[in-house]
């Protein structure tokens, strides 16, 4: 369980979250939707604590800090126990998809090289890409970087896999093939919270939608309710908009 | 045809060793100077990078006196000048001289190669590592420093061919370098055209070697970039 507690985060005097109340339960999906700069992404990289927020509390099960004062031990911690799956995969380029997988864990989790290799390649033949072991990112099509980021984050066994807008910046006829795999990642219950814009997807994979609007939660439902009968007058328009 | 085979010839037999003499000492003095650039070079340009405090501005200054000052100047402040002020540089060894002057001037470039290098790896590279719990030391020795080099490699490798080629100035302190040999074998035996252009052909040489050198490493660290 992933529990956060009045997060708050400003650059200069935009003030992107707002006193962000949300828990998320293990084993559930998590859609984060909305309109374009209302701060989802910024959510999502709070909790893995790439942007450092003004305020506010996380909670994984045992484990809790304070983002006011948290400790360098603490931000390892929180990073180890969540994982993210970025936009642009940001895969290690100098490093084969393979490579991609284990060095996170021969380095952060100090596993041994044949322990790291193991998982690695259990995980390509779960996203399919075994035969691609040894490619370079350069070399895969954008749907194949992203399936082995989602390696690559599934493998440091986290709390979370978060994903920031996951096909946002691939080619149409890719963007399934990545969904497949997060729907697959779902039906074995893997917790995640996922930041999209492919409507579609978010109502079939979601246990639960969150709408957002200038750094708030306007409403939090089940993806049935959220999507036929919506009770905040802002998510109506959204969805008149995105659905037409 | 009298020319090359009364003149030429025996002149070339005569002077190409004394020259393959010099070129042992272009190479050992260049390739100490290289290799104490890149050293320094690397520590500069990651002081820059980081901004650390104190160093950084005195990096900046440093970088520009010995890119914006010729190392004709350098080297005799260094050689014939401090002694006149500082005790302890009397009676430097020449050898040393020069290829300390060469390797704080390239360093100066060398340093912006690496820092531009550095610059060049996307911002999302820094993030992956980060948002994988990597320690700032790994991010930049096993992720960083190896995409950066890939950019690096060019520009080093021509501040290396500038190194070789500058330190004939070494012929001014009276190094008996594939320039210095040349220079006292002209001033002798006065044929300075067969003399310059056999030099010429040594340096050219040694380019078109390390022009060589550049293509093997730079296919190996390319081998993860190639479509």
């Amino acid at each position: 369980m992933l529990k956060l507690n009045k997060l708050s985060k400003k650059f200069g005097n935009n003030e992107v979250l707002k006193n962000i109340d949300l828990t998320i339960e293990k084993g559930k999906v998590y859609v984060v939707i909305g309109p374009s700069g209302t701060g989802k992404s910024t959510l999502l990289r709070c909790i893995n604590y790439l942007e450092k927020p003004d305020q506010g509390t996380i909670e994984l099960d045992d484990f809790k800090a304070d983002f006011n004062s948290i400790t360098k031990q603490e931000i390892q911690v929180l990073r180890m126990r969540t994982s993210m799956v970025f936009q642009n995969s940001n895969l290690f380029r100098n490093k084969t998809a393979l490579e991609n997988i284990t060095t996170p864990l021969t380095l952060v989790k100090k596993m041994s090289e044949s322990e790291a290799k193991k998982i690695g390649l259990e995980l390509l033949d779960k996203v399919g890409l075994k035969e691609k072991k040894d490619s370079y990112p350069e070399t895969l099509s954008g749907g194949e970087k992203q399936r082995v980021g989602i390696a690559r984050a599934l493998a440091v066994n986290p709390d979370i896999i978060l994903f920031d807008e996951p096909t946002s910046a691939l080619d149409p006829e890719l963007v399934n093939e990545v969904l497949e795999v997060i729907k697959d990642l779902a039906k074995q219950h893997t917790t995640m919270l996922i930041v999209t814009h492919e409507m579609k997807f978010a109502r079939s994979v979601a246990d639960k939608i969150i709408f957002m609007e200038n750094g708030n939660i306007i409403e939090a439902a089940s993806p049935e309710e959220f999507f036929t009968n919506p009770k905040e007058v802002r998510s109506k328009q959204f969805l008149a908009s995105h659905l037409g | 045809m009298n020319y090359l085979s009364e003149t030429f010839i025996p002149y070339a037999q005569y002077l190409i060793p004394l020259l393959i003499k010099g070129l042992w000492i272009t190479i050992y003095i260049s390739a100490s100077a290289f290799i104490l650039s890149v050293l320094l070079g690397s520590i500069l340009a990651v002081i820059q990078h980081f901004k650390i405090k104190i160093l950084a501005p005195i990096v900046k200054i440093y970088v520009s006196y010995f890119r914006g000052t010729p190392l004709l100047i350098q080297l005799f402040l260094f050689y014939y000048g401090l002694p006149l002020v500082l005790d302890f540089m009397k009676a430097f060894p020449k050898h040393l001289a020069l290829v300390l002057c060469l390797a704080l001037n390239s360093a100066a470039y060398i340093s912006e190669s690496i820092r531009g290098a550095i610059e060049s790896v996307d911002k999302g590279q820094y993030e992956a590592s980060m948002a994988f719990g990597l320690t700032h030391f790994q991010m930049m020795t096993k992720i960083v420093l190896p995409q950066a080099a890939v950019a690096a490699i060019p520009p080093i490798v021509n501040s290396c061919m500038d190194i070789i080629k500058m330190s004939s100035l070494g012929m001014t302190i009276g190094i008996q370098d594939i320039m210095g040999e040349a220079q006292l074998s002209a001033a002798t035996s006065y044929k300075t055209f067969e003399t310059y252009i056999l030099a010429a052909a040594f340096y050219w040489i040694l380019a078109v070697v390390l022009g060589y050198v550049q293509k093997k490493i730079e296919r190996k660290v390319n081998t993860a970039y190639q479509k």
